[in-house]
């Protein structure tokens, strides 16, 4: 649909003959009514004669078409138009078909009395889209068409059907459906295509009664789960669910699958599976967390694979502790073997010696090195001692979370010369306290990558010789830069700190960066609070910030990081003027307090955080409310804002929406980008809000 | 229709009322669909026979790329571009976009013909935005749309949605 050859003539040729069958009275798969059933349904509720009147209207003005393009032209155009030609030729029985679509919306065989005009044979015939586009000069756009007839439900095809709907989030998606046949089977497509679907047996009843409606979505659906979260399952339901819904998806579709089945798969399953594994040509990420996946969140699962995939080129690997290793050994070896660009590991740290051996052995590869295509590799909680010398040249990005043996592991890495462009090192519980070693060993790892583009480092404690000894590798390669500091095991409680304070001096360091990251607990606040009327307290802050950082004259794009929510259920409502006013205000004061500086901002993002856990890897990091700034003045001199919210998550909790709503949100868009694409984070303390003239009366 | 220009860097579109329109070639190959018949036809000054758009919606699409010539092409990574969905439109596009409904839908069907994906992609949004937080009724009504469901099938559809809900 995105694809531009989707909507070029070309693209529409392809899809002609769908039409063809259409006009024939032969309902096809994969037309404009894609639903098989309803096709049927539809077909039994049209005249005939009326589709066939129509198909031959169609060829007749496929006569007119082709007679109104000269000949010499279409030769003169060499292959292009040739198609072209055909394509309009061929667009006549898509005409047919479209015909058929307006015939069957405006019939009256289900009784209903008709509201605006129907398609008659004598009338004129309602274009689709593609057809429209390619139809005779009469019926070109802006030709004179009465509105009651072109509405957009019968001139716009399919696919751009598909493609506006694809703008509008599930909720808004649901009442779409309810507007017209035509808009249900377009809308239960899109609907399915973006969504997360879990196939199981959480509640067996309900999925029962569910499933009519799950084989629907199935044959639409890109991400799907496949999972248990009882081990007790028994064999025979484990395996009818598994037969049932391979039988069902549409495998060209299927990009993302989790896999969680129960250790109760029989062998026959197993070879069922690794079967439909390799037969899943556009799978791209593959996510086999652990046998029993009970415990995680579907959502939550889906969120960690978006949030976490920063080079999306490739083919991905989640790996998990006690997870079906044959099936991902498949993947990994008989699928995709030669093509796997992304490795992320994890869990496998409080495991019996055992499941790293089994690891290893799987790490292996029998005929070339398994990390040779790695551009993305990401251990969390991993015994790194145990993993072989990484050699992969294509390694682009390094994350290592909460693992043993990190300093060895760099020593290694640093042996290799890896050319490594982003390093995400999250120093949790391995290294409560620094030491000189692993000091120097970081030094040496950042020496040896001067490729380094973007730099996280997060650690447990506060160490200011860390963060003055990273910032003196910040080198001009690194456009981004991140340093976290803080209590992160206590992330599921919400009680994140970050008390690191970059002083003048130190922003020094932040001369080359064009994005920057920074903490200011004010601009919370402004969102907080519905009371809050003043955003001098805001002003202020941004001002000396802006001080600080005038010697940053690259800097093009600032990120302010609000502090986590507390409690999200004493969350006050803010309605959608107030909220608009916070953004335009904030941007239009960052934006000034930095031209004073003669830095032009380009970008002013807000990010208010808010964490979540799973299996002790922080998710949904932030809750990002993003406004593009443009620089524009207006004739008065006025700043002219584009005030343009997005929210920058994998998925929105359940939760998370309903803070959205209260907001005035519900028109936001999610989008799966995460913060460190864009922006650095660089805490940057500002003063807090007892040290600054705030005026109390003005705070809930 | 046998209209051509002299200057080398411009182009000669045909609409389908016969009218000539002269614009850059940079600016008219914003189209894909321009550009692959340029690059095929040669710089002759032969005029581009555009048989499937009249000259009203023509000039409002090529005041579109005459605003757009410097933008960079569009991404072709689908998925990418299905999980940056957002709705943002630029203000120019957004005052662009003002337009009767008809012309908003010829623009968008032009677009699509003409295979210009930045435009479809903003006539795409702004019904998007129209549509948004509508009833089914409401938005029957915006559009002129006809409830085709039978009782029954609307039945189902409601049935499913909860479903959908519920997940």
């Amino acid at each position: 649909m995105n694809n531009p050859e989707s909507t070029s003539p070309s693209a529409k040729k392809r899809k002609l003959g769908d039409g063809s069958a259409l006009a024939a009275g032969k309902p096809e798969e994969g037309i404009a009514h894609k639903g098989e059933d309803k096709t049927i349904a539809l077909e039994d509720s049209i005249s005939t004669e009326t589709v066939e009147e129509n198909a031959h209207k169609s060829e007749d003005k496929a006569v007119a078409l082709e007679d109104s393009i000269s000949t010499e032209t279409v030769e003169g155009t060499g292959h292009k138009s040739e198609d072209k030609a055909i394509a309009l030729e061929d667009s006549i029985s898509k005409e047919a078909a479209d015909v058929y679509t307006e015939a069957s919306t405006s019939s009256t065989a289900n009784g209903r009395p008709e509201t605006s005009a129907p398609a008659q044979p004598n009338e004129p015939t309602l274009p689709s889209a593609g057809v429209l586009a390619e139809s005779t000069p009469a019926e070109a756009p802006g030709a004179d068409i009465t509105k009651e007839i072109r509405t957009w439900a019968t001139t716009l095809s399919t696919e751009v059907l598909v493609q506006i709907f694809s703008y509008l989030s599930p909720e808004h998606i649901l009442p779409v459906r309810m507007v017209c046949r035509l808009f249900s089977l377009v809308g239960e497509e899109v609907l399915w295509e973006r969504s997360h679907i879990f196939v199981g047996r959480r509640n067996a009843e309900r999925e029962l009664l569910g499933r009519p409606y799950t084989s629907k979505c199935l044959k639409h659906v890109r991400q799907l789960g496949l999972t248990t979260c009882r081990v007790t399952e028994k064999p025979r339901d484990i395996s009818e669910c598994l037969s049932w819904t391979l039988e069902n998806l549409d495998k060209d579709k299927l990009k993302t699958l989790v896999f969680g089945l129960g250790s109760s798969l029989s062998v026959p399953d197993t070879q069922l599976l690794e079967k439909f594994v390799k037969d899943l040509p556009n799978l791209k990420n593959f996510f086999v967390p652990r046998r029993e996946i009970g415990k995680c969140r579907s959502k939550g699962t889906f969120a960690y694979i978006d949030a976490h995939v920063h080079f999306d080129s490739g083919h991905h690997l989640w790996l998990r502790a006690e997870a079906e290793l044959d099936i991902a050994r498949t993947f990994s070896q008989d699928v995709k073997c030669g093509k796997l660009q992304g490795l992320t590991l994890f869990g496998f740290q409080h495991m019996t010696d055992q499941c790293p051996s089994i690891l290893l052995r799987y790490l292996e590869a029998p005929t070339e090195n398994r990390f040779s295509h790695l551009t993305q590799l990401s251990l969390i909680e991993m015994p790194l001692k145990r993993l072989p010398t990484i050699t992969g040249q294509s390694l682009k990005r390094l994350e290592i979370r909460d693992c043993k043996g990190v300093t060895e592991f760099l020593r290694l890495l640093v042996d290799q010369h890896l050319p490594i462009q982003g390093f995400l090192l999250s120093a949790v519980s391995w290294a409560p306290a620094p030491t000189v070693k692993y000091l120097e060993t970081i030094k040496a790892f950042l020496t040896s990558c001067p490729h380094l583009q973007d730099l996280c480092l997060e650690h447990t404690q506060k160490w200011n010789r860390m963060l003055k000894m990273s910032m003196e590798f910040l080198t001009p390669a690194i456009r981004s830069f991140s340093a976290r500091f803080g209590e992160m095991r206590n992330l599921g409680k919400e009680l994140t700190q970050y008390n690191l304070s970059v002083e003048p001096e130190n922003a020094d360091y932040f001369r080359h960066l064009s994005s920057l990251g920074i903490e200011m607990q004010s601009v919370t606040g402004l969102f907080e609070c519905p009371k809050v009327l003043s955003t001098a307290p805001y002003k202020l802050d941004i001002k000396k910030v802006a001080g600080k950082l005038q010697m940053c004259k690259q800097l093009k794009n600032l990120c302010i990081i609000g502090r986590p929510y507390r409690n999200t259920g004493k969350f006050p409502a803010l309605s959608s003027q107030d909220v608009g006013f916070r953004q335009r205000t904030i941007a239009i004061d960052t934006a000034k307090a930095f031209w004073k500086y003669g830095i032009q901002l380009q970008t002013v993002s807000i990010v208010l955080r808010k964490v979540e856990v799973f299996a002790h890897v922080a998710l949904s990091p932030a809750w990002c409310f993003r406004v593009l700034y443009e620089e524009c003045e207006t004739k008065d001199g006025e700043i002219e804002v584009l005030v343009t919210v997005r929210r920058i998550t994998g998925n929105a909790t359940k939760e998370e929406e309903e803070v959205f709503k209260a907001l005035g949100m519900d028109t936001v868009r999610i989008l799966n980008e995460h913060v460190h694409d864009h922006v650095g984070l660089v805490p940057l303390t500002a003063p807090s809000k007892d040290g600054l003239e705030y005026d109390d009366s003005l705070y809930c | 229709m046998a209209a051509t220009s002299a200057d080398a860097k411009k182009v000669t579109l045909t609409t389908s009322d016969n009218a000539d329109l002269t614009v850059e070639r940079e600016v008219a190959e914003r189209s894909i669909l321009i550009k692959n018949l340029l690059e095929d036809i040669g710089d002759n000054g032969d005029a581009i026979p555009i048989p499937n758009v009249n000259e009203a919606v023509m000039k409002k699409v090529l005041e579109w790329c005459e605003q757009h010539r410097k933008d960079p092409p569009a991404s072709q990574d689908d998925d990418a571009d299905s999980r940056k969905k957002s709705t943002d439109i630029d203000e120019w596009d957004q005052k662009f976009m003002q337009v009767d409904q008809e012309m908003l839908f010829e623009i968008i069907l032009a677009a699509n013909y003409l295979d210009i994906k930045a435009l479809l992609d903003v006539g795409c949004k702004t019904v998007a935005n129209m549509i948004k937080g509508k009833s089914p009724d409401e938005i029957r009504k915006t559009f002129n749309i006809q409830n085709d469901f039978t009782p029954e099938e609307e039945d189902q559809i409601r049935r499913e949605n909860e479903w959908a809900e519920d997940r």
